[in-house]
């Protein structure tokens, strides 16, 4: 394979492939498997119009107590994928919304299914 | 023109481009991290290393070539002197020794040469590998030709901590960039 390329060519693949491992190098940003869990029930009642308030987040009982959820709603907004939003006209409901890096990463979640999904089509 | 003078320039090419960025890189290295400085030409952070990593695994042999040039070019004052074999074994030590390790590491199978295989944890393994290889092959050789004032079992961590911490902050300033630079996608679907 490699007897194809001219070596600025086999510099160049070398290159990309590097560059794409280099970008998935940990940055202490990523989240674990309840975290995703917390963030993917919050984000589809978002999707449906209905924003889950931070009290019924810390109600969800299958995903953990209330103090627990409440410790990964604030990791998850330190990680910059939920913010907050209040109503106009009532401070005291607090809703959970998802931000642009959250929006950035079901998007690419989307497209990396489309492709494998082209991938066993093909 | 013919295929392998085609290939000869190419390579040659990047081997200069591979001497002139690590010596750049040392130039740039010592004057921003000169407080950090152990001892003569040890570091506790030493930038090029970093492209010690991505040189030689992008590159292969041309960019372990420009390595070893641009440490000759650096330690040019000791081929004037008695001291030209430690200048010729530094670019040895620096640049040769690296492409040896990921032979190595490729007769193995543990690395694709295309790096196609290659994840992030393997990337930041072999940043440790390539920082303890190169410090190891420089105290030894360090110690081989007797160079003064020397105490390997001390001084070979501060090479390795600069190695790794230098090749760390290269490939991390790298992934910023790259993110930063990367388009980002549009949400339209929403």
């Amino acid at each position: 394979m490699e007897k194809n390329h001219s070596a600025f060519a086999t510099a160049y693949l070398r290159f990309l492939q590097l560059a794409k491992v280099v970008q998935a190098l940990p940055d202490g940003q990523e989240m674990d498997a309840n975290e995703l869990a917390l963030l993917e029930s919050v984000v589809l009642r978002w999707y449906e119009d209905q924003p889950m308030t931070v009290r019924e987040a810390i109600g969800l009982a299958a995903l953990g107590s209330p103090a627990t959820l409440h410790k990964r709603i604030t990791r998850l907004r330190e990680k910059d994928m939920l913010s907050t939003l209040n109503q106009e006209g009532d401070r005291r409901a607090k809703f959970l919304i998802p931000t642009q890096r959250t929006l950035d990463y079901f998007q690419h979640l989307g497209r990396s299914m489309q492709q494998a999904h082209k991938g066993l089509a093909a | 023109m013919k295929h392998w003078l085609q290939d000869g320039l190419e390579k040659t090419a990047l081997t200069f481009l591979s001497a002139v960025l690590f010596v750049g890189f040392f130039q740039f290295n010592g004057w921003i991290f000169s407080g950090f400085q152990y001892s003569e030409g040890v570091s506790w952070v030493f930038l090029p290393a970093g492209f010690r990593v991505i040189l030689v695994l992008v590159l292969g042999l041309p960019g372990a070539l420009g390595l070893m040039l641009g440490s000759w070019f650096i330690d040019r004052d000791l081929f004037g002197g008695n001291n030209a074999l430690l200048g010729f074994m530094n670019g040895v030590a620096g640049g040769v020794i690296p492409w040896l390790v990921m032979k190595w590491l490729q007769k193995r199978g543990w690395l694709n040469p295309q790096l196609q295989t290659l994840t992030a944890p393997q990337l930041l393994n072999l940043t440790l590998i390539f920082a303890a290889a190169s410090a190891i092959a420089h105290q030894l050789v360090w110690l081989l030709l007797e160079r003064p004032n020397l105490n390997i079992w001390v001084d070979i961590w501060p090479m390795f901590v600069g190695n790794a911490l230098g090749a760390l902050l290269m490939l991390y300033g790298f992934k910023f960039v790259l993110d930063w630079v990367s388009p980002k996608p549009s949400h339209d679907d929403h």
